[in-house]
């Protein structure tokens, strides 16, 4: 047993490893493309300095002269605090909607499905430009400003716009799956049973459905959690908010961007393979 | 294949995409890729009644630009390059992880996990924002010029593009195959004496190649966005040219361009930004409807086809 354990986490810590590894590799390919020069030399060096400095998270700077640590840490507790937010919130309104749809429109899902399918393909640019343009656009017009449409310095920081345009894709494609797999859920032979049995159908979906569900959910988490990077470095750069996307985008630096994929990667790694030992407590 | 082509979802989807690169075809060819200028409007004693940029509605339909191009005529022309690099990056990205996934899919299970643990590190790198710190030196016009004539630049774009995407697609077609592997149907045809290959290109595929189409279509849409975003972020197709104290200007008139240079007008001159982000999602949302009407054409046959 406790052997097991052992062997398991010399496996977690070797991926992890592995992945940092993986990102000084590829993180480093922009030295060895700069310019299309094919730098085969300085791409190895840069390799070499690169892990040196990473493990032993020493003399890690950017631009050359300024210490990264320092610099980077507050941005990004900011930038998860904008990606953890907009996430639960997304969640809550998906489950909500879910909900709504199960519980009062079964007989339209089928409309309602297939229109957030298709609208979740519209880019997610577009929603923070008109956001932006709806806001400026009843300032014009009513004279009343409802939420800052641009981070300008710390005092006038956005925070409602961005969390909305952060949390929109993810919330229409959890909503989509949660409402598919309860449908799902709902065609099983137990649930006949617990409607004969004379079982309401709000608790029916709280305490058997969910937890059914919960497993899939989970599945999906880091196809989410990617989707919602990508969307972040849109996010912080149309809305100049200062995280840490938009202070790799205006210092281009090979160190940082490595740095930063280091950084997120980190929690979300550890969050999976405590997924997975609960799923697979051996 | 008549039923398909009666779903509303479809027609609308693909008459909208035909048109517009039909239309975009015919004004390379026909006008030779001239854009509609009005520069000024005099009124008919000889005075100065308007100049550009024009709001939609007054000269044009969809209004003009700053020097007085046809926002619609522009959006038009640009079409064919925008919808073009978008289904050959989907494409190339399907077809090389199709063929990557055949050499690796049969490989024991212990050498697969290997692969799924390199591979999820991968998706923590931000797209878009790799994406940018590789194109960024090679797109970008210098005082000297571009450093690449423009067919290198195309080609590392599109090389960069799809290789962006690769090993995510290529561990979720091996899981694909993996999973059809398992069924019953194949180990009695294994029993029954068929070589590998003939078993894949008779029961393999035709279980997948409705699925390959619909993950064609997603492709699609995710290249789709990863082009506004570089669009936005300023790395155009084909090169950025910077003069110096000029506003950046596109090489072609391709769409995610447009966005990202007129970005500045948007609180001025919206229409600008928007005619060409409006058409964007018109596109994006065609793709949706004929993948959407795709997926519901299929599981309508597979009812058929068990019923009958």
């Amino acid at each position: 047993m406790v052997k097991h354990g052992a062997i398991r986490l010399v496996y977690i810590v070797l991926q992890y490893i592995i992945g940092v590894l993986l990102f000084i590799v590829i993180g480093s390919l922009p030295v060895l493309l700069r310019d299309l020069t094919y730098d085969f030399e300085g791409y190895f060096t840069k390799i070499r300095e690169l892990s040196v400095k990473i493990f032993t998270l020493s003399d890690l700077t950017y631009n050359g002269k300024h210490d990264m640590i320092s610099a980077v840490m507050g941005r990004f507790f900011y930038s998860m605090k904008t990606l953890g937010t907009a996430f639960f919130a997304a969640l809550i309104l998906a489950f909500l909607l879910s909900y709504l749809i199960v519980l009062f429109f079964g007989k339209k899902k089928d409309y309602i499905l297939s229109f957030i399918e298709i609208i979740r393909a519209v880019p997610d640019v577009l929603w923070m430009f008109l956001l932006q343009v709806f806001v400026i656009w009843i300032y014009k017009s009513f004279g009343m400003k409802l939420v800052q449409t641009v981070s300008l310095g710390s005092d006038n920081q956005a925070v409602l716009l961005p969390l909305i345009s952060l949390s929109l894709p993810i919330f229409l494609f959890l909503t989509q799956i949660i409402v598919l797999k309860i449908f799902e859920e709902l065609d099983k032979q137990y649930i006949i049973f617990a409607k004969s049995k004379g079982l309401t159908p709000i608790y029916m979906l709280n305490m058997h459905v969910i937890r059914n569900i919960s497993q899939d959910l989970l599945g999906h988490f880091k196809t989410i959690i990617w989707m919602m990077l990508s969307t972040l470095v849109m996010v912080e750069y149309v809305f100049n908010m200062d995280g840490l996307m938009l202070f790799n985008i205006k210092n281009l630096s090979v160190e940082l961007f490595v740095f930063t994929c280091i950084l997120f990667f980190t929690p979300f790694f550890i969050l999976y393979r405590l997924l997975d030992v609960r799923r697979d407590p051996r | 294949m008549k039923t398909l082509l009666k779903r509303k979802k479809f027609i609308f989807g693909a008459s909208f995409l035909i048109i517009m690169v039909t239309l975009s075809l015919l004004n390379t060819v026909l006008n030779d890729g001239k854009i509609r200028q009005v520069l000024l409007v005099y009124n008919e004693d000889g005075s100065l009644q308007k100049a550009p940029p024009y709001p939609p509605f007054d000269v044009f339909l969809f209004g003009s630009d700053m020097y007085g191009y046809d926002m619609l005529h522009t959006v038009i022309e640009g079409a064919k390059y925008s919808i073009g690099i978008v289904l050959i990056v989907a494409f190339f990205r399907m077809l090389f992880s199709i063929m990557l996934s055949y050499f690796l899919f049969r490989v024991p299970e212990r050498v697969f996990k290997v692969i799924k643990a390199i591979s999820e590190p991968l998706s923590f790198f931000p797209q878009t924002l790799i994406a940018y710190f590789l194109l960024r030196t090679v797109v970008m016009y210098t005082i000297e010029g571009f450093h690449h004539p423009l067919w290198v630049r195309v080609v590392y774009e599109f090389i960069i593009l799809i290789l962006v995407a690769l090993p995510a697609l290529t561990v979720q077609l091996i899981e694909q195959k993996r999973r059809i592997w398992k069924e019953e149907f194949i180990e009695s045809a294994i029993t029954l004496g068929g070589s590998k290959r003939h078993i894949y290109f008779k029961h393999v595929l035709p279980q997948l190649y409705e699925e390959w189409v619909l993950m064609f279509g997603q492709q699609f849409l995710q290249v789709l966005t990863l082009l506004v975003h570089l669009g936005v972020m300023l790395i155009l197709f084909g090169g950025t040219i910077l003069g110096d104290g000029d506003p950046p200007t596109s090489v072609t008139h391709e769409w995610s361009g447009l966005i990202g240079l007129n970005k500045r007008f948007m609180l001025t001159y919206e229409w600008i930004v928007y005619v060409p982000i409006l058409f964007f999602t018109l596109t994006a949302l065609s793709v949706a409807m004929i993948n959407k009407a795709l997926s519901d054409w299929f599981k309508h046959k597979d009812m058929i086809r068990k019923s009958k």
